[in-house]
């Protein structure tokens, strides 16, 4: 399953790096997250649970920024398993951000995979939560970005 | 051990043929069956409530990770692997095949196969708890059947939006899907007796348990047959880690879609370019086996959820037999409402699933190696052909113009997947899934066809006692969920190894 988009902050991209390199907010943008344990600066775990028809499970991931160029270019992974089918989903995300006239652009591009038996629930039932995730996930992001933005470093100086 | 025959896996139609051959005391048979055989049937397999519960989560299913021709991403075909095979772990609907596919089987060259020829074998096989005893239902068979909704009683609110919508948009009642030509808004059967799941090992096995002349082997898994002079001559298998072997006048092969041509091929029976890829030295060339694969490709719509979780959702108890080109004489489609999926923090999800119940193009079932223990692989071809492309694009319209009307918006809100403004024909091809019906890997018909596997008695091309019994022998796929036709084929193979015989 692959994802892309893009997505416009009225913020400089070291407003948006800024909250995305910190763990704990990045971790509060991510929709029906819970549990969620900092590893270290780049890593985090937590656990969702999900309802299909009468089936419930849970499913716990890993998440790790594996590359930071700061602050134009971000690489991520996820990992995690459900409890109930003990599939596995693996998830690379790449995040580009570049400066525009009002602000910034985040382009993203995303690919999931899942191995196992989660994968029989139906492709469309994944996709439709993935992109749910995502949106709410730029959604949060751009409130808290927008709601927060730090004095420009430049007019500090000044 | 010798034995008068040996049906090769217990599955949908391997159970129903071993029972119905040993009900002459006279007849020796052995059933050999590759998973296990548990008893009484667990609980995850008998609930006839947690349908889904068998398949996610217990270990009686086998995966066989499939490339979409669309666009060669990964998905899954299963198949049951316990006895009872499909029938323990499928979805219970009991689907007879229209009036068209049976004669249209008939008329590809293989007499004995119009409906009103089986129809005698569809009515022996079940007690129709509704309409058992009219002209076209059975009323003491070993299959319990029941509709356990029918269109025109109360039902919870969406579901009789659902319904409401489907018949002004134009869709007649159907009180009964297994009527010759059904269409429009259908009652489906299910074999669920009491909450309990009527699988063949239930309807025709246990009951046949305490003969004496019938020899049941669970978690026996046949590697190869032996043959020579143009005959079986031994059944290879692995009981407990030893190998073994069995001797038969008569040898059934019912091992599935996937496994029955697995087997002929490591038997060196098959196309012999295939065979030779892989090192199998051939013994009987036959072109066709492996080939011919169809299944039914499966959309769901993703619609955001509104109403309340309500149980009532969660088996597709009746659905919509749907033509996707008004001008077809018969429906294409089965389109049913699926249950939502409910994740904290994100909107329900309620799909709407569009299953087309034809396939134009063939796939093939291949070995990837001479080792019996690599599972067969699957190319797949649902999709592929432009015209089924077309088919379930208009079907996927369709649902989205029955969702998206005031009538229906208390229930469903805008949908999610695929976005309206993509290419439904680019997603379709990408992130399509099975309805888990495949078939067609041992073509039934004339010795005139070349890629014919085994005749209308089930005979293979060429091998004296060698029949095949399963979803594999059908040669167009049915307009139907494929369970009872493979019973329907068991019991054929029962009569007429009874009739040629003896
Ligand atoms: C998840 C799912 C849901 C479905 N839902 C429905 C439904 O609701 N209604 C419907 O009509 N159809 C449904 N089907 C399809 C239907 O169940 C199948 O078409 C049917 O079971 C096929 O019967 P069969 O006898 O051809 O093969 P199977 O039932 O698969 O039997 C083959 C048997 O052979 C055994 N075997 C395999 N290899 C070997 C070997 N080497 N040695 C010994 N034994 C071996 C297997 O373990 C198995 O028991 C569903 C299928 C699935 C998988």
């Amino acid at each position: 399953m692959k994802y892309q988009g893009k997505v416009a902050f009225r913020a400089s991209p070291a407003d948006v790096w800024r909250i995305v390199l910190d763990i704990e907010q990045f971790a509060e943008c991510m929709p029906g997250v819970r549990n969620i344990v900092k590893i270290d600066d780049r890593a985090f775990e937590g656990g969702m649970s999900a309802k299909v028809g009468p089936v419930s499970g849970d499913f716990s991931f890993r998440a790790e920024i594996v590359e930071a160029e700061e602050p134009v270019r971000l690489a991520a992974r996820v990992e995690g398993q459900d409890s109930l089918t003990k599939s596995a989903m693996t998830a690379s995300i790449e995040m580009a951000l570049a400066e525009t006239d009002g602000g910034c652009e985040l382009d993203y591009a995303s690919e999931v995979t899942i191995k196992g038996r989660l994968g029989i629930v139906g492709d469309m039932i994944l996709r439709a939560t993935g992109m749910q995730v995502i949106e709410e996930f730029f959604n949060r992001l751009r409130a808290k970005v927008e709601a927060d933005p730090q004095p420009d470093p430049q007019e500090t100086r000044a | 051990m010798r034995y008068d025959a040996i049906v090769i896996g217990g599955g949908s139609a391997g159970c129903v043929a071993a029972a119905r051959l040993s009900e002459d005391p006279d007849r020796s048979v052995l059933l050999l069956e590759a998973g296990p055989d548990p008893q009484p049937i667990p609980e995850v397999i008998a609930s006839g409530d947690h349908i889904a519960r068998v398949v996610l989560e217990s270990p009686y299913v086998m995966l066989y990770p499939t490339a979409r021709a669309g666009d060669g991403s990964e998905f899954y075909k299963i198949s049951g692997r316990v006895m009872g095979g499909g029938s323990s772990v499928n979805a219970m609907a009991v689907v007879r095949p229209t009036k068209r596919d049976l004669d249209g089987w008939a008329a590809l060259g293989n007499p004995g196969w119009s409906f009103d020829d089986c129809l005698p074998l569809l009515k022996r096989i079940e007690t129709d708890s509704d309409y058992g005893g009219d002209e076209i239902h059975g009323e003491d068979g070993p299959l319990y059947v029941q509709r356990l909704f029918k269109v025109d009683e109360e039902a919870s609110a969406p579901v009789r939006a659902f319904i409401d919508r489907a018949l002004a948009m134009g869709l007649p009642m159907c009180p009964d899907l297994n009527s010759p030509n059904p269409y429009g808004v259908c009652s489906s059967a299910y074999n669920v007796k009491d909450g309990v799941r009527q699988n063949t090992t239930v309807a025709y096995l246990n009951p046949a348990r305490g003969r004496p002349n019938l020899t049941v082997e669970a978690e026996a898994r046949v590697r190869s047959l032996r043959i020579a002079n143009g005959r079986v001559s031994a059944v290879v298998y692995e009981r407990g880690g030893a190998p073994r072997t069995a001797e038969a006048d008569v040898v059934v092969l019912c091992a599935g879609v996937y496994h029955s041509p697995q087997i002929l091929m490591l038997s060196g029976v098959g196309p012999p370019k295939e065979l030779e890829r892989v090192g199998v030295p051939v013994v009987h060339a036959l072109e066709g086996v492996g080939e011919n694969y169809q299944d039914h490709a499966t959309m769901e719509m993703t619609f955001e959820g509104r109403s309340e979780f309500n149980p009532d959702w969660v088996i597709p108890r009746f659905r919509l037999m749907y033509k996707s080109d008004p001008s077809l004489p018969n429906g294409d489609f089965h389109i049913f409402q699926r249950p939502p999926t409910e994740i904290p923090g994100l909107k329900r999800m309620m799909p709407v699933s569009a299953n087309l119940l034809e396939q134009r193009d063939r796939g093939r079932v291949r070995l990837v190696s001479a080792d019996p223990d690599d599972l067969p692989e699957i190319e797949d071809a649902m999709l592929r052909h432009p015209d089924d492309l077309k088919a379930m694009t208009t079907a996927m319209e369709f649902v989205y113009e029955l969702v998206q009307h005031e009538s229906m918006r208390e229930f469903y809100g805008p949908l999610m997947q695929p976005s309206r403004d993509e290419d439904w024909g680019a997603f379709a091809r990408s992130a399509h899934g099975s309805y888990h019906h495949g078939v067609g890997t041992c073509k039934m018909g004339p010795a005139s066809d070349p890629m014919a596997v085994v005749d209308a008695n089930l005979r293979a091309h060429g091998l004296d006692n060698l029949y095949v019994a399963d979803a594999s022998v059908m040669p167009v796929i049915t307009h139907a969920n494929t369970n009872v036709t493979s019973l329907m084929i068991g019991e054929r193979a029962a009569d007429v190894i009874r009739a040629l015989v003896g």
